[in-house]
């Protein structure tokens, strides 16, 4: 079974079935946003549509045709373009993705590899250096405050918040405060004092910041230039794991680990495994509502 | 020596040109965010460097007072308060004005925007004006 896993199927295949499933989910997921139908009847269309795009690519390998990745970027990046600056960061990660998925289909096997590879590799690197930039440069960031803040009021590591009781009740107590604050009909400027989650905010706010560049930056670093694929892919797919657990991020880390498995070969059957059950895990809290699309 | 040529462009354009199509969008961002873009949107990949959006506060003020309830829908009112959040500037300012005249008639209209201070220390939140248009 895992030979025949091996051999059927390509880079191409797999990773762009997933590129397609994740296009899939997310625009029904936004189109039944404000539907009567609910949830339940957008849950069904997304696994319909995931159904019909798998039994599609057996008949007629759409993902081995240019001009289906072409439409997929040309709409994608009209969206981009129509909606800017609303569209969020992993929308442009998608547009990347499928014009590498262009470029590649259509050439033969090794070529196709090649070039999807390296436009993983490349883009992983971009997206990790302008990650950590980004909030180097942020006043705010390094000093701890946006980590602390995050922290506080649990939009940052809800699966953490939980281990403590009182982290819990802090961000419970914060949340409910905040709501209060820009609820008010009329405007204050006088400050509102939130209930600290741990002691020595600031510190853990500044480690934190500390360690989520330094995680980017090693991870970046062992993605591009590591030889060992056993180290990369076990860098990128704790990465993903690890942030999950901060924010629940389906969109973008469903996208980053389309990217890990481009960077797959044939021969990493283990890898390609793993990504492919992370995609399916996060197509399914998509489904059901956890995290942000 | 032609053909190596349009080989070397080829291969450069197949392993690197989508990376640095996306370099010069993430470049195309940090232009826009020194004249206040968020860093959360854009392609800039600057996500949870700074706060949300939704946190910052967007305020309409009127010279004389609104009597009249709203002539049309606010639909279009509330997509430009959204990105007005997430960017704001004067054309979108300028925007927000024309459509206040449009529902509520004409009057001298001003934007003030809001954004979000957390003082880790002493763990107090508040919001400060930083723009008015």
């Amino acid at each position: 079974m895992i030979n025949s896993f091996k051999d059927s199927k390509s880079t191409l295949s797999l990773a762009g079935l997933a590129t397609l499933s994740i296009a899939a989910v997310t625009s029904i997921k936004l189109l039944f946003e404000n539907s009567p139908l609910g949830p339940t009847a957008a849950g069904l269309a997304s696994l319909a549509a995931v159904g019909l795009l798998i039994f599609t690519e057996s008949l007629f390998n759409i993902t081995n045709k240019r001009w289906v990745w072409l439409a997929v970027t040309l709409t994608v990046t009209g969206y981009i373009v129509f909606e800017w600056p609303g569209p969020a960061n992993h929308t442009y990660v998608f547009v990347y993705i499928s014009l590498a998925f262009a470029l590649a289909s259509g050439s033969d096997s090794s070529e196709q590899e090649m070039i999807l590879e390296n436009n993983a590799r490349n883009i992983f690197l971009v997206v990790m250096l302008f990650a950590v930039l980004q909030k180097a440069i942020t006043p705010g960031y390094l000093d701890g405050t946006i980590n602390a803040f995050w922290m506080s009021v649990g939009g940052y590591g809800q699966l953490l918040d939980s281990v403590s009781d009182r982290w819990h009740s802090a961000v419970v107590h914060n949340d409910i405060m905040m709501d209060k604050y820009y609820n008010e009909t009329t405007m204050r400027v006088d400050a509102i004092s939130l209930v600290k989650p741990i002691d020595n905010l600031r510190f853990w706010g500044v480690l934190l910041a500390f360690f989520v560049l330094s995680v980017e930056l090693v991870v970046a670093l062992i993605f591009v230039f590591s030889k060992s694929n056993l180290l990369k892919h076990t860098a990128v797919i704790l990465f993903v794991i690890s942030v999950f657990v901060f924010r629940q991020e389906t969109g973008f880390l469903s996208l980053l680990c389309v990217i890990g498995l481009c960077g797959t070969q044939p021969k990493d059957v283990m890898f390609r495994g793993g990504y492919i059950s992370l995609v399916a895990f996060f197509l399914a809290m998509m489904i059901i509502d956890v995290g942000y699309i | 020596m032609m053909g190596i040529k349009s080989k070397l462009v080829e291969r450069f354009a197949k392993n690197y040109g989508i990376p640095l199509l996306a370099v010069l969008v993430a470049l195309h961002q940090l232009t826009h965010r020194s004249w206040g873009l968020t860093s959360w949107k854009g392609g800039g990949f600057g996500m949870y460097a700074e706060f949300h959006p939704v946190y910052n506060k967007l305020l309409i003020f009127s010279d004389l007072p609104i009597t009249n309830s709203p002539s049309q829908t606010m639909l279009p009112l509330n997509e430009l308060l959204s990105e007005a959040r997430l960017y704001p500037n004067k054309r979108i300012a300028d925007r927000i004005k024309a459509e206040c005249k449009n529902l509520y008639g004409e009057n001298t209209y001003r934007l003030e925007v809001w954004k979000p201070v957390f003082e880790p220390d002493s763990c107090r939140f508040w919001l400060t004006k930083v723009k008015e248009y």
